[in-house]
């Protein structure tokens, strides 16, 4: 595999974090155009972790996972109770307030000899974990899998929980779901911890694998493909992202060649796909369809 | 079990209910009648917890619940239906149910919910989703909700809303045997079958006062009843 494929499959693998984390906010009724806020917190904590104190990479991981999840849950907590297009517009004024504070954040120490650490506008430069412990690009794209099918199979497997349908009943109808005993505000604030735990996580992964990142990387775009990635792959099933990543970033790399035009495509294709298929691809009622079928080849199998 | 006193609601200018007063005892069937705008679902979204009242007392089983959030609510055991319908319309039959018993302290199982499913004659539909059922069918899955949930008391708002009079006839046998029994029930119907079919008391709400209270027959003969909701004079009042 050339590094070109390396870096573009490394990509989906991190982007699909970000995109979990919008899908599961979406699940729960909620649009949310700040997630890349807790990617950002995700990158920069583990990046302080591990270039500047020396931590491991799993350490710095769990630290940029855990603080991208108290923010999150901070800003639920104060948003939540606003719901739709308002919660929207708080979670992307957040991001923004987040990537500014980012450009005037400055924090370093010396090591070995050259100042490391975030420098406002200059970025983060020399988050060199998966140097320094010999990890070649090929098998950090395999670390980077490997965190996303745990994640994927953690919210697969929550998804058949009381949790998940917690989760999907306050989507689908939150009055009714306060009507049956949910404590609306508190679960939203719990998808809202994990999934900035999620994007966190995703930061961090970014981070190392781009050894240098800048408050620039975590602007309103990302969080925009996070959103789209859900509505494209669909919201009937937690792989319905990652369809919908490998779609989007299959299809702006199939398009390099109308270089400045990408995004208006881009654009098009989200637009297209929304009226078609307005829950995505892999919708509920879709998803629903999939099942029912596996279930009777599995049945007439058996008989 | 459930006792109002001197409960207003205010929307901006206009007093939605004034000043009433009710109670259904335990094991009481109830039903709500009154005009459109009369107030009647402003009521059950007052006792449900939707929103507070502007003033007064709500009390179910001696405890204040005007100020408690609707989840709360709903976990002492009042479960509501609506009368634009509700339910979860990307999950299967089935899966509403198992959604109606995740907040709520019932432990019914997978016998308990087909057999509520069957009694609401849903039974072979129980893998369908449920946005895909006709709107009579969704109507029974509320039921079936209600059935599986085992709560002290039932608020039915229009139940029988778009149903034909035959299943309006089964819906009256249903409540009586299967919904009734056991439990406080307050029905909010325009339908006056059903209304006569299971309710022995009758309350009737006109721009959010209560006009009367009382057995259902001696209600519905009402003068007043009849000139405001019944009759033809509804301008008189």
């Amino acid at each position: 595999m050339d590094a070109y494929h390396v870096t573009v499959l490394s990509n989906i693998g991190m982007i699909s974090l970000i995109a979990l984390s919008a899908y599961l906010l979406l699940v729960c009724g909620e649009i949310s155009f700040g997630q890349q806020a807790y990617f950002g917190i995700g990158a920069y904590i583990s990046g302080i972790a591990t270039a500047m104190w020396g931590w491991p990479l799993w350490s710095g991981m769990l630290a940029g996972g855990l603080i991208g999840a108290s923010a999150a849950a901070f800003v639920g907590a104060l948003t939540l109770r606003i719901n739709g297009f308002y919660f929207s517009i708080a979670t992307l004024a957040f991001a923004e307030m987040m990537r500014l504070l980012l450009y005037v954040f400055r924090y370093q120490v010396e090591i070995g000899g050259e100042l490391v650490g975030p420098d406002g506008e200059n970025g983060f430069h020399g988050i060199r974990w998966i140097f320094e412990n010999d990890i070649s690009t090929v098998e950090f794209m395999w670390i980077i899998y490997g965190v996303l099918a745990s994640v994927v199979a953690g919210m697969m497997f929550m998804e058949r929980s009381r949790l998940g349908r917690i989760f999907r009943m306050i989507g689908q109808d939150d009055m009714l779901a306060r009507m049956q005993g949910v404590n609306v505000l508190l679960y939203k604030v719990l998808a809202a911890l994990i999934a900035g735990f999620i994007a966190g996580v995703g930061g961090s992964l970014y981070a190392h694998s781009f050894t240098y990142i800048e408050p620039q990387f975590f602007n309103v775009m990302l969080g925009v493909h996070g959103l789209a990635y859900g509505l494209i792959g669909g919201l009937g099933v937690a792989f319905g992202p990652l369809v919908g990543v490998a779609i989007d970033i299959g299809f702006l790399e199939a398009i390099r060649w109308i270089q400045g035009y990408r995004m208006i495509a881009f654009g098009g294709l989200v637009a297209v796909m929304l009226i078609f298929w307005p829950r995505g691809i892999f919708d509920e009622k879709r998803w629903y369809s999939i099942r029912r079928c596996l279930r009777r080849m599995c049945g007439a199998e058996t008989s | 079990m459930l006792k109002l006193r001197e409960v207003c609601m205010r929307f901006g200018k206009t007093d939605a209910i004034r000043l009433l007063n009710l109670e259904v005892g335990d094991g009481e069937v109830v039903g709500l009648i009154g005009p459109n705008g009369s107030g009647k679902t402003t009521l059950v979204n007052l006792i449900s917890g939707v929103y507070p009242p502007t003033s007064g007392s709500i009390r179910f089983d001696g405890r204040e619940i005007s100020r408690l959030a609707a989840h709360k609510i709903a976990r002492l055991g009042i479960a509501r239906t609506f009368q634009n319908i509700r339910v979860y319309p990307g999950m299967t039959v089935r899966e509403n149910l198992q959604a109606a018993l995740t907040g709520s302290p019932s432990l019914s199982g997978r016998d308990e919910m087909d057999s509520a499913l069957r009694q609401v004659q849903l039974a072979d539909r129980a893998e369908h989703l449920a946005g895909e059922l006709p709107l009579p069918e969704r109507r029974r899955l509320e039921l079936a909700r209600v059935l599986v949930c085992h709560p002290r008391l039932v608020i039915l708002d229009e139940p029988a809303g778009g149903m034909t009079p035959a299943e309006t006839e089964d819906l009256a046998q249903l409540i009586k045997n299967k919904l009734a029994p056991g439990r406080a029930c307050l029905i909010i119907e325009h339908k006056m079958n059903l209304i006569t079919a299971t309710c022995r008391r009758l309350c009737v709400l006109h721009r959010g006062v209560k006009l009367a209270d009382g057995g259902t027959g001696r209600v519905l003969s009402d003068r007043r009843v009849i000139d405001c909701y019944i009759g033809t004079a509804a301008g008189k009042c």
